[in-house]
């Protein structure tokens, strides 16, 4: 009878350590598969920004932009300018226009 | 027997021991299989995730020149429209500068018209210049009025009086004015030029009818350059607060630029402030060409308005 006893403390032994190997084994498997999903959305996720970026295809504007806008700047204030130069010549055409006005009723042809 | 059977039993356990002690082996090698399988997926998402971050900078980097590509589409738009505008503004100073022109020499002619008329209908009649200082004409004939005197038939001859010494009231009735007689005083001193050049002989009302007809155009002229000079001396203090903005951003911008250097950061404000000092420049050329054309105009003035 003491002779059975080493055997089968060794086999519950065995069974305990195998156990636990099947749950790391379980735990392992179980991380692998979490870091499979968590690739393949990286993937997909790096899939998609690939993706955009050969969708948004550019160069880089800044200089571009600052000697547009540059002249954009000098030709507004030109604009303004000629709009206010157009009012004064208007102004003063139509002040020639009242002089003229004026005159032809204080000394009309007419009379002497 | 019943020894025989724990032994067997024992046999059975050892055997079941060494069968499970096997099967462990085998979960060992699934195991590290397990683990390597991790670490290669972990290689690969350090890999993916490295060139994510890199596509990611160059994705938000190509964001932010496609921002700048739409402002730069959306300013150039808006610099055509304005071009254009500019355009169809200038066409109408162009044509309101001709309709003033057009207006200008109306009224000049008008007046002319209207002094002719008058001086030409007052020519002959009786007038009384009683009040002329130093004088007592009473009742003379008028034989003739220019912009410079008014002439009379005394019993002694022929005589001028000239309009300043005329009263307000016969000052007023034959428009006599300070301007119209320096303007003809110039016409006839250069209608006598070209005579004498030509060797003509003009009689007196002839040279006065021309000369009325010069200094109508020639007041004409004056308004229109005295108008342009005023254009143009508004459009030159426009363009200078332009220039000044130009360098001084060109100043702020070379600034940026030093600065940068200073601190080993690669900057590219130099073009910018190299474009707005040309641009500056561009703009004091033009200044000093308009500066000129101003000091012509004003001698094309002068000289319509010298006294020979």
């Amino acid at each position: 009878m003491k002779k059975m006893i080493i055997p089968f403390l060794c086999l519950g032994i065995a069974v305990m350590g195998l156990s636990s190997c099947r749950e790391k084994e379980k735990e392992l498997e179980a991380k692998e598969s979490k870091l499979g999903e968590e690739l393949d959305q990286k993937r997909k996720k790096l899939n998609e920004v690939v993706r955009s970026v050969d969708e948004l295809e550019t160069e880089d504007y800044s200089e571009k932009l600052v000697e547009v806008n540059l002249k954009l700047d000098a030709l507004t204030r030109g604009l303004e300018f000629e709009k206010t130069e157009l009012e004064k010549l208007s102004a003063e055409k139509r002040g020639f226009m009242k002089r003229l006005e004026d005159y032809r009723k204080k000394y009309s042809m007419g009379e002497d | 027997m019943k020894k025989l059977t724990f032994e067997n039993i024992g046999m059975g356990g050892v055997l079941g021991l060494m069968s499970f002690f096997l099967w462990s082996c085998e979960n060992a090698d699934d195991i590290q299989e397990l683990e390597d399988s991790i670490d290669s997926i972990t290689g690969s998402l350090v890999d993916v995730e490295s060139r994510l971050e890199e596509e990611e900078e160059k994705l938000a980097r190509l964001k932010e020149w496609k921002e700048v590509e739409e402002r730069y589409q959306a300013s150039s738009a808006k610099f055509e429209a304005v071009e254009s505008e500019l355009k169809l503004v200038k066409e109408k100073t162009k044509e309101l500068s001709i309709a003033l022109k057009a207006a200008s020499l109306d009224f000049f002619k008008y007046r002319n018209q209207y002094r002719s008329m008058v001086r030409a209908k007052a020519k002959g009649t009786l007038i009384d210049l009683s009040s002329v200082k130093g004088a007592e004409y009473k009742g003379v004939r008028i034989s003739r009025i220019t912009p410079l005197e008014l002439r009379v038939l005394l019993p002694s001859g022929p005589k001028g009086v000239p309009y300043a010494l005329l009263p307000e009231e016969h000052q007023h009735r034959f428009q006599f004015s300070d301007e119209e007689a320096n303007a003809y005083r110039q016409a006839v001193a250069k209608l006598r030029i070209a005579r004498a050049k030509e060797n003509r002989v003009i009689d007196a009302d002839k040279e006065n009818e021309e000369a009325i007809t010069q200094l109508t155009e020639n007041a004409a002229a004056i308004a229109d350059k005295k108008s342009q000079i005023a254009s143009m001396t508004r459009r030159i203090k426009a363009k200078e607060l332009e220039a000044e903005r130009l360098e001084s951003l060109s100043r702020q911008w070379q600034i940026e630029e030093n600065n940068s250097k200073r601190r080993g950061k690669k900057y590219s404000a130099n073009s910018r402030a190299t474009k707005a000092s040309d641009e500056a420049n561009k703009i004091r050329l033009a200044i000093l060409r308009a500066k000129e054309i101003v000091l012509q105009l004003r001698f094309e003035i002068g000289q319509l308005l010298k006294v020979n």
